[in-house]
């Protein structure tokens, strides 16, 4: 018999006191890192979309945000296509203050062609593209020749196979990293295979131009604003000078979506806090309780010998080990929610959901995982102070 | 086993409980012997078991100190105490006293452990001594009041120590089984420690080489012949 392994069949031959308290502690730690992975995923998301947009204005055709949702198909990948006139690029590049300008092309896949679901194809031009080629790069960085593609991580497509978009072969030439939002569905390619496309897709009696030719038209241009130069006001001079196109920023594009995601992680913020006040209430008041049921033992270890140390040994011992083991139990179940249904809460929330990478993940891991050994140790640090003082005297016949 | 001395000087302990002072025990010296028996006689509430955990180290008294040879013991350190307790003292508390996790075994293993010591054998030997051989590996859940009290007394008696304390150890117990308890505590003053036991059991008396008598907080020496039992171990 050793006294330090007396710690450890009190957790084992209390199966139910232990039960309870191992409950607490992964039901804090689900909590704590539950919650923080879902808040900073949001918060990951909302950074890409962010990053991703790149232009400080995007020009549309004026009937774009009728025809579908304009934030939804620009931030989330909707699928969904409009054009104008391509000489709008130059009406927009001549204007005083505006620094870059690229345009884009969008195109919708036919269902039954290539995936299970609709995808966007969206056309960039190599040459002057600022917003989409920096973050393409990682994946990709040569130049996109004839039919070729970079597909969204979400697609079945792998690099080096070939898909077919109205007919046409399209050889995928780079994959992206998960975005967290509805990008990931999305195609990436050059105006001239979007082109083709729109070609075929005419050839195939889906119209997506009725009188235009494909040569004539952009989908959008990005803007990109000198320093110095009021964006709002560039927007503004677009809108009112150049017919048939709107000029919108995309900061105000994202607002509605950073907006509702505070709101969402500042509850997730205000909830973690409440269960870890909560979890710590009902920490300290069961080992609160735990001290009073437990006078006469802590009184008989005091008879034979143990000093006060010992004894507050003896408790941080078996509170340590019980909200390590609990904040573990606690870690897996939370993990496997938040990691493994990171999906269905993007699609069910309408939020970009994007999960921290494996070292914050860790860093969250152990910040979880102190936070709860922390406040179980307080927690018991008076119970134990108290079992230490104990009266042994009163004790031993009180604790009958 | 070394012989000690054990003195109190002017001892008392006062506590105050609803703003009202209780004296439960009265300045008192006294001397405890190696190699004897000291009964100390008393109802309930005359302050034996106070008296008891003065001289054990367990309670701190109001005024006076405790000497176990010179050494005032309430000057040491809760370390010091604490390792002169495990080592030199073996204390029989009251009622139920066994670990509900740990055997029987294990229960009297844990105070040669807390004197940093593996008494294996001796452990055995104790089991043996007080009849719990074949409940060596039972909990204390499984024990009648009889042998719950024989697992305190081996416990106790682990370390070898130089003196022992008990407290009512036969509370609720029959004749045999009360017969039996005195009769280990007097083998254990007559193998040299000196042994100190409170109760209101009369039966002690046919133990004691000391007997006191406790009332209203006081401690009045008697003489042994005052009480016809005696010892047939």
């Amino acid at each position: 018999m050793k006294l330090r392994y007396l710690p450890f069949r009190n957790i084992v031959k209390r199966p139910f006191r232990t039960a309870a308290l191992l409950l607490i502690a992964a039901f804090m730690t689900a909590a704590v890192f539950g919650g923080s992975v879902a808040a900073a995923s949001l918060k990951n998301g909302i950074d890409s979309l962010e990053q991703r947009l790149g232009a400080d204005i995007i020009v549309v055709p004026e009937s774009a945000s009728a025809k579908t949702d304009l934030e939804n198909m620009l931030l989330q990948g909707t699928p969904g296509y409009f054009y104008m006139d391509k000489s709008n690029e130059d009406k927009i590049k001549d204007i005083e203050g505006v620094e870059l300008t690229s345009p884009q092309y969008f195109l919708v896949s036919a269902n039954a062609e290539c995936c299970t679901v609709q995808v966007q194809v969206i056309g960039f031009d190599e040459e002057s593209d600022f917003s989409i080629k920096p973050w393409l790069k990682q994946s990709y960085d040569g130049s996109l020749g004839e039919n070729e593609i970079i597909v969204g991580s979400s697609l079945s497509t792998r690099v080096g196979h070939s898909l077919k978009l109205y007919g046409v072969e399209c050889k995928a030439v780079g994959k992206l990293d998960t975005t967290g939002t509805g990008l990931d569905t999305a195609i990436y390619t050059t105006p001239d295979t979007v082109r083709r496309l729109i070609k075929a897709s005419q050839e195939k009696g889906i119209g997506v131009l009725s009188k235009q030719s494909p040569d004539d038209v952009i989908s959008s241009v990005y803007v990109k604003v000198k320093d110095g130069y009021n964006i709002s006001d560039i927007a503004a001079y677009i809108n009112l000078n150049i017919d048939g196109v709107q000029a919108v920023r995309t900061r105000s594009m994202i607002t509605g979506t950073a907006d509702k995601l505070n709101v969402i992680s500042g509850s997730i913020r205000i909830l973690i806090i409440a269960v870890w006040i909560l979890a710590a209430a009902i920490m300290t008041a069961a080992f609160s309780v735990l001290a009073s049921l437990r006078k006469k033992e802590f009184a008989v270890l005091r008879t034979i010998g143990l000093s006060r140390r010992q004894l507050g040994g003896i408790v941080m011992t078996e509170s340590l080990t019980i909200c390590t083991a609990g904040a573990v139990i606690g870690l897996a179940v939370s993990a496997a929610g938040v990691l493994a249904f990171g999906r269905v809460i993007e699609t069910k929330s309408g939020l970009p959901y994007l999960a921290p990478d494996a070292p914050k993940t860790a860093l969250f891991l152990l910040m979880s995982l102190a936070a709860v050994i922390v406040t179980g140790t307080i927690s018991s640090a008076w119970s134990a102070y108290r079992l230490s003082h104990v009266d042994t005297g009163n004790n031993l016949r009180e604790g009958d | 086993m070394t012989k000690i001395r054990i003195k109190a000087y002017g001892i008392s302990k006062s506590y105050t409980r609803k703003n009202r002072k209780t004296q439960a025990l009265k300045p008192t010296d006294i001397e405890i012997q190696s190699g004897s028996l000291t009964v100390v006689f008393g109802r309930s509430g005359s302050g034996k078991t106070t008296l008891l955990n003065i001289l054990s180290g367990l309670l701190k008294p109001t005024d006076g100190s405790v000497h176990y040879d010179d050494k005032d013991i309430y000057s040491l350190s809760d370390r010091e105490l604490s390792k002169l307790r495990a080592k030199a003292v073996g204390y029989i508390p009251q009622g139920q006293s066994g670990l509900s996790v740990l055997t029987v075994k294990e229960n009297i293993l844990l105070a040669a452990a807390a004197a940093g010591s593996d008494a294996e054998e001796r452990g055995n030997e104790l089991l043996g001594l007080v009849g719990l051989e074949a409940l060596a590996d039972a909990y204390p859940k499984e024990l009648s009041g009889g042998e719950l009290r024989r697992l305190a007394i081996a416990r106790a008696l682990i370390n070898k120590p130089d003196v022992i304390f008990a407290d009512e150890p036969t509370n609720d117990l029959d004749d045999e089984n009360t017969r039996l308890v005195f009769g280990l505590l007097k083998r254990a003053s007559i193998g040299g420690a000196a042994v100190v036991v409170v109760t209101h059991d009369s039966t002690a008396a046919g133990f004691a080489d000391i007997v006191y008598r406790m009332d209203g907080g006081e401690i009045k020496l008697n003489k042994t012949e005052d009480i016809n039992v005696t010892y047939s171990a």
